[in-house]
């Protein structure tokens, strides 16, 4: 079975998510920064990622919670998950992150390039539908 | 003198103004800038002048196609038809020598119209034959025309060279003189500064005619001509010898002129000199005048053609900035098309960007693209220095310094490049370039290349100012998106969202979408930009939370008071709140059920600041922890006090947090809010007579519900030094033993994984204590 990582801290969203994807796949979640870390550790690696942009900031660095505020979630992708990673190793990790968050437009201005290659997806009414359709098509 | 009618900058060859040409329309290069009757007029008050006494004449030299009569009038008008005694040297003879260096130009001759004495002795000459001698006397006052040599006007006519190279001329032009005059040239200091004059003594009348240079830019612009003086040379038995028996109506006596003497020579030539200076400065203003007017001129007509293209803006679409930077270059281009005269001239406008990693500067704005991949190397790949980026000096001396040393020789700090100010947080300031290429004649031109600059920074302005206005149309869209964004079908929060931003920011919304106020705007839309994202996330919160929050935000509370159950209250929030609580593995505990203690509340104000006190301490507490109620009677006070008890970070002392906005420490954060819940609970508690006060009490140095997850003691024990290991038994046992453990902890087994374990163990965990006082019923 596929194994998921959500990582999102609204309870609500969360659900909305697993009523969405069922019982096809192995879901663990995370709702700081640490707790996924943690999932990485003792669960992952996992074949699909859904980022929310703000969750909790336990498990970043004083600093990076300054310079991460409100995009906390990029700082775990950014900081753990691509990190030391060689290009291609990260364009594939990439193809297989989907940010899903309220603010995508302004995080799009805000990382530019950085930004190439994740699956940005707008918290906009359907949302979890078509987060539930990537997550399918990523693990197909 | 060069014969091009380039407009720019004004530096007139002639003073004349062409017939026909009005001083509105001429161009003042090519046309001259004086109507010849205010020239004649200068002649006549220094003919008049009691040391002068004396015929003078106004000589100058103007280009080849130069019409100065009317020309419908026909060849054979000799006069100007605006004026008597204007007399163009036209079709007369001028010396072969004279000739040359003109080179096909001409020459105006201006008479004031007062004649001397010895005046009729030469009438009387030039009468013989029907003129014929005319064109004798002519051919003879041509000698001015020394003065407009091509190599002589290379040359500044205050320094040494420049009377090294007349005295070539001079010389030159006397090889060969027997019968002729000799032109000889004076030298008198005047006011430390050497003056020069040439004069020659007519062989036929042995009168001396004295030429006095008139500059202006440091160019000859007309020559002064003092005629008929009888000086040295003259003897009243040689003059006109030969011609004598021919002018009939000269009586021998006339030819008793008396001479000048030295003394009374020297007086003149002060005097003249005095009023050539006089004369000088009245062209130099004269043509600084003109230079403003046409500057300003200019750039009103580029100035509106900017504005109708900025009018033509659709700002509502994706793509204003391109549109908005081709409306700035083809204003650029004008100016530079309008105001340069050579190739290499260009304009840029600049905004210095900031980010974390690199200060680098962005154009804008642009002239023509001839050094487009010059610019690349100048500015893109060096590191600004951002404790530059403090005032204007330090600013442009910045930029010059992390430019390459090409521009750094190529620029004039101090005339080519212009700060113009912050305009927002990320772009901080905008900096402009101007490489001008106007060639300046003298240090007189200065003022009209300030003038320029001017106006050029005044457009700067204007562009800014559009640009303001496009940027203004960005916030207040970006406003909208986010009412739109957040309130779905409702406009209920438009009004807290407005209130916040213009009553608890000081911002103004109106004047930042004004253009007129562009620096209001400046300042105002960084502090924007400062709250963006907390005005976003209120909205946010708004719609998703308590739609009540927005009416405690946006007005003056109207209280409706009711004696109520406050237990009642208490545990509808409590209710509400509760399973948020469970998601974080918190528990929400009412302690005293005190059910009879009553209170005269606004039940939806209240309801509303104890909802977000308990939000907030979900929110603040950590996970696995408790979180209290109590209600209590002060009787002595007849106070009710609610205190709400969590366990977790520490809350700073003091007033401030209940300020809007007010989130704790920066670094510090740790859960996402707006800071808008304490704001709530103030302004509640004191429309009920009632305060709000806190306290934050360190019960342990570490982490307490992550401390007693007792599942992850043994996998940490392969990862933790052993010292660790006793550090935490021995926090447990004490925890333990002080009850703090029992208080504190609510579900021993949340943390799923091990990094949580090490990642909050070494939080501190404080007891935070909120208290709420209204009076009792």
């Amino acid at each position: 079975m596929k194994k998921i990582l959500i990582i999102e801290d609204k309870e609500n969203v969360f659900q909305m998510y697993k009523n969405e994807l069922g019982t096809s796949y192995e879901i663990y979640r995370a709702r700081a920064v640490d707790e996924a870390i943690g999932a990485m550790e003792e669960v992952g690696p996992f074949d699909c990622y859904v980022v929310d942009l703000q969750i909790l900031s336990f498990g970043l660095t004083l600093k990076e919670m300054a310079k991460y505020q409100d995009r906390e979630g990029y700082a775990f992708i950014k900081h753990y998950l691509l990190k030391e990673k060689k290009d291609d190793e990260i364009k594939k990790l990439k193809s297989k992150i989907i940010i899903c968050s309220r603010y995508i437009l302004n995080f799009k201005k805000e990382y530019g390039a950085e930004i190439d290659g994740l699956i940005l997806v707008d918290k906009t009414k359907g949302f979890e539908k078509k987060v539930a359709l990537l997550i399918k098509r990523i693990c197909k | 003198m060069n014969n091009e009618k380039k407009e720019w900058p004004i530096s007139p060859t002639f003073l004349s103004l062409r017939q026909g040409a009005t001083e509105g329309s001429a161009n003042y290069n090519s046309d001259g800038i004086y109507y010849t009757d205010y020239l004649r007029g200068f002649l006549a008050d220094l003919s008049h002048d009691k040391n002068i006494k004396n015929a003078l004449s106004l000589f100058q030299f103007v280009p080849e196609d130069f019409v100065p009569h009317d020309p419908n009038a026909g060849e054979d008008n000799r006069q100007l038809s605006n004026l008597k005694n204007a007399t163009v040297l036209w079709n007369y003879p001028v010396d072969d020598r004279i000739s040359r260096i003109l080179n096909n130009r001409k020459i105006i001759r201006i008479d004031s119209g007062t004649f001397v004495n010895n005046g009729k002795l030469c009438d009387s000459f030039r009468d013989y034959k029907d003129y014929e001698n005319t064109f004798f006397c002519y051919r003879q006052d041509s000698v001015v025309g020394i003065f407009a040599d091509s190599k002589l006007n290379l040359l500044k006519p205050s320094t040494k060279a420049y009377r090294d190279q007349l005295d070539i001329l001079i010389s030159d032009f006397n090889k060969g003189q027997e019968k002729k005059s000799i032109i000889k040239k004076e030298e008198i200091k005047i006011k430390e500064k050497i003056r020069i004059y040439i004069h020659y003594t007519c062989p036929i009348s042995l009168f001396e005619e004295h030429i006095f240079p008139i500059y202006s830019q440091e160019h000859i612009i007309a020559c002064l001509m003092l005629g008929q003086t009888a000086r040295d040379a003259y003897s009243k038995n040689e003059a006109f010898l030969l011609h004598r028996d021919k002018m009939h109506r000269v009586k021998e006596g006339d030819y008793d002129i008396k001479k000048i003497e030295e003394k009374e020579w020297i007086e003149k030539v002060y005097t003249i000199f005095d009023r050539i200076d006089i004369f000088e400065q009245r062209i130099k203003e004269r043509i600084e005048h003109r230079n403003t007017r046409y500057i300003n001129d200019e750039f009103r007509k580029i100035e509106h053609q900017f504005r109708e293209r900025i009018k033509l803006i659709n700002i509502r679409s994706q793509n204003t900035s391109s549109v908005f930077s081709n409306a700035l270059n083809g204003a650029f281009s004008k100016i530079r098309e309008k105001f340069d005269s050579s190739e290499d001239g260009f304009i840029r406008m600049f905004a210095l960007k900031i980010d974390a990693e690199n200060n680098y500067l962005v154009p804008i704005g642009w002239s023509d693209n001839v050094f487009k991949d010059q610019e690349q190397m100048f500015f893109s790949t060096k590191q600004l220095e951002t404790k530059a980026i403090v005032d204007n000096n330090q600013q442009v001396d910045a930029v010059l310094e992390a430019s390459s040393p090409k521009i750094k020789e190529a620029f004039n700090r101090s005339k080519d490049v212009f700060f113009i100010g912050k305009l927002t947080e990320d772009v901080i300031a905008y900096i402009v370039w101007k490489r001008h290429s106007i060639e300046l004649k003298d240090e007189g031109n200065e003022t009209t290349f300030e003038t320029y600059k001017e106006a050029l920074k005044k457009f700067y302005s204007v562009a800014l100012e559009c640009y303001s206005y496009i940027r203004g149309y960005k916030i207040q869209h970006l406003l909208e998106a986010m009412i739109k964004e957040t309130t779905h079908e409702s406009a209920h929060f438009i009004l807290p969202a407005i209130d916040i931003v213009e009553n608890h920011l000081k911002l103004d919304l109106l004047k930042m979408l004004q253009p007129q106020y562009e620096l209001e705007y400046i300042t105002q839309h960084d502090e924007f930009n400062k709250y963006k994202k907390n005005v976003l996330e209120l909205l946010e919160q708004l719609s998703e939370t308590n739609r009540d929050s927005s009416i405690i935000l946006s007005s003056d509370l109207k209280m409706r008071k009711t004696t109520t159950y406050i237990y009642e209250l208490l545990d509808k929030s409590k209710n509400i709140l509760s399973s948020r609580a469970d998601e974080s593995y918190k528990k929400i505990k009412y302690i005293q059920r005190n059910k009879r203690i009553k209170a005269d509340v606004d039940v939806k104000y209240f309801n509303n600041a104890i909802y977000n006190l308990l939000d907030n301490a979900i929110k603040y507490g950590y996970d696995g922890s408790n979180i209290y109620i109590y209600m209590d009677e002060d009787i002595k006070n007849n106070m009710l006090v609610v205190r709400i008890v969590s366990y977790g970070i520490e809350i700073k002392k003091g007033s401030q947090i209940y300020n809007l906005f007010e989130r704790g420490d920066e670094g510090v954060k740790i859960v996402n809010g707006t800071g808008l819940g304490m704001y709530i609970v103030q302004k509640v508690c004191k429309a009920h007579n009632g305060t709000v006060s806190h306290t934050s009490e360190k019960l342990s140095d570490y982490n307490v519900p992550v401390l007693f997850n007792y599942k992850y003691r043994e996998v940490l024990a392969n990862k933790c030094s052993i010292g660790d290991i006793e550090r935490f038994e021995k926090e447990i046992s004490k925890l333990t033993s002080g009850g703090i453990e029992l208080e504190v902890l609510n579900n021993k087994r949340f943390i799923q994984y091990a990094y949580v374990f090490s990642s909050r163990i070494n939080m501190p965990t404080y007891r935070n204590t909120f208290f709420v006082t209204i009076p009792l019923h």
